[in-house]
């Protein structure tokens, strides 16, 4: 890991910097935001941005900069959990795929390939129907829409790891399947994943935030970027920064993620 | 024969003088003549580091490919009468194919797998364009004449092939054919034999050989000597970047009179195995009995499949060292694997220390794997590479990794480092040591030293003759005989999956029975003696 941070760019430590604020915004917002986002002030109702409000306020007065803090959690956070579990269900398949025989490996491509068909957005659809808006339907369907991808990538590394020299030799030492899998097969299949991962994040976050936008996600109260985005829709003429506060975190998170995810692909964390 | 007189006298298509190459601050080529006239082989050779492969890339205008930049200077350096001295890229694209062609040791990764051998062959053709010879003939003709001269059989059949359906001799012969299909006067060939066993690199030799009597230039890089003796007419012995001793092959060979020379023929490995006898016990620790292994070919249905071993039997008897030795495709790799229990014999058994060991569920056969160790032929490969060595030798069971270098006789630092900034012999040191780590009864080892220059082969040697007297029992697979020789007592050939031939190293060096043996032996170059053509 030291070694991978010395190949970085001055680009990808600002990208590494823009990360580390982001997570600190989903861990304690109030270090950065210390008001409440909920807060109503029906006074300071569409102010413009200022050095109270740098983001300006919203139709009922709430600062909307620190509604776009404290709705981290929500966006970056949901989007967390929900690459969280796609890679853990991209694991499973990928290692049973990759490990397993021949006709487990066929039944798991079919599967793969069927939701990888369904857009993320059917999908969402879908688990709406099901269980209800909320953000517990954008995390299962972001999870889910996310999971194929990660799983042909390990299934293909698994396999390549398997079938090589080292592990070949690990048997040949006698060592216990299990162990093989743990301290040679897993490491090495995994840690390429580790860019595809951050990239993944950043994604994440987009759909995330597309689902709520359309109301399929976190319900208007609460903070979340892509919610904000649709609430300030009606008021995009006369008050703009409504829109572009939320925006500019979506935008740049992703881009941060994004970037990361290549400085780690060049420098060579696989 | 047709071969006309070669005229000494005239101008050289290789001449070099006072040729400096260096990378950065470090200077690896200072100051080296070199002539090579029509129908000329001139050998270079030198330990490790000499300088010897950049100089070969030197002599293509590509010393500085994929590396540092490199700094070539030269008082002369002319190729088939042109003066290439500070020629530009542009001008050396010229040059390459028409003029020079290159072979080098990797035919598998010097090929496009996936274009036809054809396709390879001809991309020469295209890129050197020779006005003269264009139109001259339709390059298909050319293709495949160039693949006949090669010695390819059916080159219209091997033409429509890919690499990947040929086997290693087959590829470096179209790799040759990718060289000469131009007809350049100068062929460069930097370890051409290196790859390929015995039998093979005898028959490539001779083709060289054929090349070199029609009048082709040849500049032959190698550290194999058994090759210099049979093709090349002169010698350069380089060391440090210098000519430290050039001649007759056949002098240069037998007397040589700079200590390098010296030191590289006293580490061929030759002769009988040194004394004092090891003490070999009675009893067997390794029996194979009755051993046959098929493999399904693809595509031919239920009853094809190829026999890879076929009815052998083995013993490896307590602190014995066996060799196994073959032809390449002989089954000698198959074997291994059935005598390790990776694979499972499709009829006999394999017994360890006269208990089943084939037969037994790998389960019950992992407790007594440390019994048994393997030397695989990619060291590299067999390394996990994401572990440094001291984690790879703890892996493998070693309390302490450093003492199990030592004994390897490599330095405490090696611990810490990671396997692929390690060179040949380090490598092949570490993967002994690791499988030395369980003190294992029997070690079995793959062509544990033909990628390494003799130098090196002969430390490696000596450490597994150390091996050997500690006690451990040797199986050790080679192309090599000169190094089986020199390390086994007993030796087993193998062809075609069967054994043709078993018995005690000088037994059957003196008296070989089988034609297989007689041919292994007569391809097992002898240098000295009788050197030349």
């Amino acid at each position: 890991m030291r070694r991978a941070l010395r190949g970085f760019t001055p680009g990808a430590w600002v990208a590494l910097a823009v990360v580390v604020v982001m997570l600190v915004m989903v861990v304690a917002p109030g270090l950065i935001a210390p008001g409440d986002p909920t807060a109503i002030a029906p006074r300071e109702a569409f102010e413009p941005p200022s050095l109270a409000h740098p983001f300006g306020t919203d139709e009922s007065g709430r600062d909307v900069w620190t509604r776009v803090v404290h709705g981290a959690v929500s966006s970056l956070g949901v989007g967390l959990q929900a690459t969280v579990i796609g890679v853990a269900l991209a694991m499973v398949l990928g290692f049973a795929a990759g490990l397993g025989p021949r006709w487990l490996d066929a039944g798991i491509a079919r599967v793969v390939e069927v939701l990888y068909a369904l857009p993320t957005m059917v999908l969402a659809l879908l688990l709406v129907t099901v269980r209800g808006p909320g953000l517990a339907a954008s995390v299962l369907a972001v999870g889910l829409a996310t999971a194929p991808g990660y799983a042909r990538i390990l299934r293909s590394r698994v396999r390549g790891v398997a079938t090589s020299g080292y592990v070949a030799a690990a048997r040949l030492d006698g060592l216990a399947p299990a162990r093989v899998l743990t301290r040679h097969i897993a490491p090495n299949a995994l840690w390429p994943l580790v860019a595809v991962l951050t990239l993944g994040i950043g994604q994440a976050v987009v759909w995330v935030a597309g689902l709520s936008f359309l109301g399929l996600g976190a319900l208007p109260p609460s903070p979340e970027w892509g919610a904000m985005l649709n609430a300030g829709r009606v008021y995009l003429t006369t008050a703009w920064w409504l829109t572009v506060g939320p925006g500019l975190a979506i935008t740049v998170t992703a881009a941060a993620l994004t970037a990361l995810g290549r400085a780690f692909g060049r420098v060579g964390v696989a | 024969m047709l071969t006309p007189a070669p005229v000494r006298d005239a101008e050289p298509v290789l001449a070099v003088a006072d040729l400096r190459v260096s990378f950065r601050s470090l200077e690896v080529l200072r100051g080296l003549d070199l002539r090579v006239h029509a129908g000329e082989c001139l050998a270079v050779v030198g330990p490790s580091g000499a300088g010897k492969s950049v100089l070969a890339r030197s002599l293509l205008g590509l010393a500085g490919e994929g590396g540092a930049p490199a700094r070539v200077a030269a008082a002369t350096l002319r190729i088939a009468g042109r003066d290439l001295r500070g020629a530009r890229e542009r001008d050396w694209r010229r040059v390459r194919g028409r003029h020079v062609g290159l072979v080098l040791q990797d035919a598998l990764g010097s090929l496009d797998p996936l274009r036809t051998v054809h396709a390879e062959v001809a991309e020469t053709l295209h890129t050197s364009g020779r006005p003269a010879a264009r139109g001259s003939a339709p390059v298909g003709e050319r293709v495949r004449d160039a693949l006949a001269r090669a010695g390819l059989p059916e080159p219209d059949v091997v033409a429509r092939q890919r690499p990947g359906a040929l086997s290693g001799g087959m590829r470096q012969r179209a790799l040759i054919a990718s060289a000469i299909v131009a007809e350049p006067p100068l062929l460069v060939l930097d370890e051409p034999t290196t790859a390929l066993d015995a039998t093979v690199a005898a028959d490539v030799l001779a083709l060289l050989g054929r090349l070199r009597d029609a009048g082709t230039a040849l500049l032959l890089v190698t550290h194999d000597l058994g090759a210099v003796a049979r093709i090349a007419d002169r010698v350069v012995v380089l060391a440090d970047g210098r000519a430290v001793e050039e001649g007759p092959t056949a002098r240069v060979l037998t007397e040589p009179h700079h200590a390098v020379t010296r030191g590289l023929l006293a580490a061929l490995p030759r002769g009988p195995k040194p004394p004092p006898a090891p003490v070999i016990g009675t009893d067997v620790l390794l029996a194979g009995h009755g051993l046959r292994r098929t493999y399904p070919l693809p595509g031919r249905g239920p009853r094809g499949a190829r026999t890879a071993v076929d009815g052998v039997a083995v013993t490896v008897r307590r602190g014995e060292a066996l060799g196994i030795v073959g032809e390449s495709g002989s089954g000698k790799s198959t074997l291994t694997r059935l005598l390790l229990a990776a694979e499972r014999p499709d009829e006999g058994t394999v017994e360890l220390d006269r208990a089943p060991w084939s037969d037994l569920p790998e389960a019950r056969r992992r407790a007594r794997r440390a019994r048994i160790r393997l030397v695989p032929q990619d060291v590299l490969a067999s390394m996990d590479p994401r572990r440094d060595v001291r984690r790879i030798l703890r892996d493998a069971g070693a309390s302490n990794p450093v003492a199990l270098l030592a004994r390897v006789h490599l330095g405490p630092e090696v611990a810490d480092r990671m396997p692929r900034s390690l060179s040949g012999g380090q490598r092949q040191r570490v993967a002994i040591a690791r499988a030395l780590a369980a003190d294992p009864e029997l070690l079995v080892l793959d062509e544990p030293v033909s990628a390494l220059d003799v130098a090196v082969q002969a430390g490696i040697l000596d450490l597994l003759r150390e091996v050997q007297d500690a006690g451990t029992a040797l199986v050790l697979v080679s192309h090599d005989l000169a190094v089986v020789r020199r390390l086994c007592d007993r030796v087993l050939v193998l062809s075609e999956g069967r054994v043709v031939e078993e018995g005690a190293v000088e037994t059957v060096w003196a008296q070989p029975r089988s034609e297989v043996t007689r041919a292994l032996l007569a391809a097992a170059s002898p240098v000295g003696g009788r050197g030349g053509r």
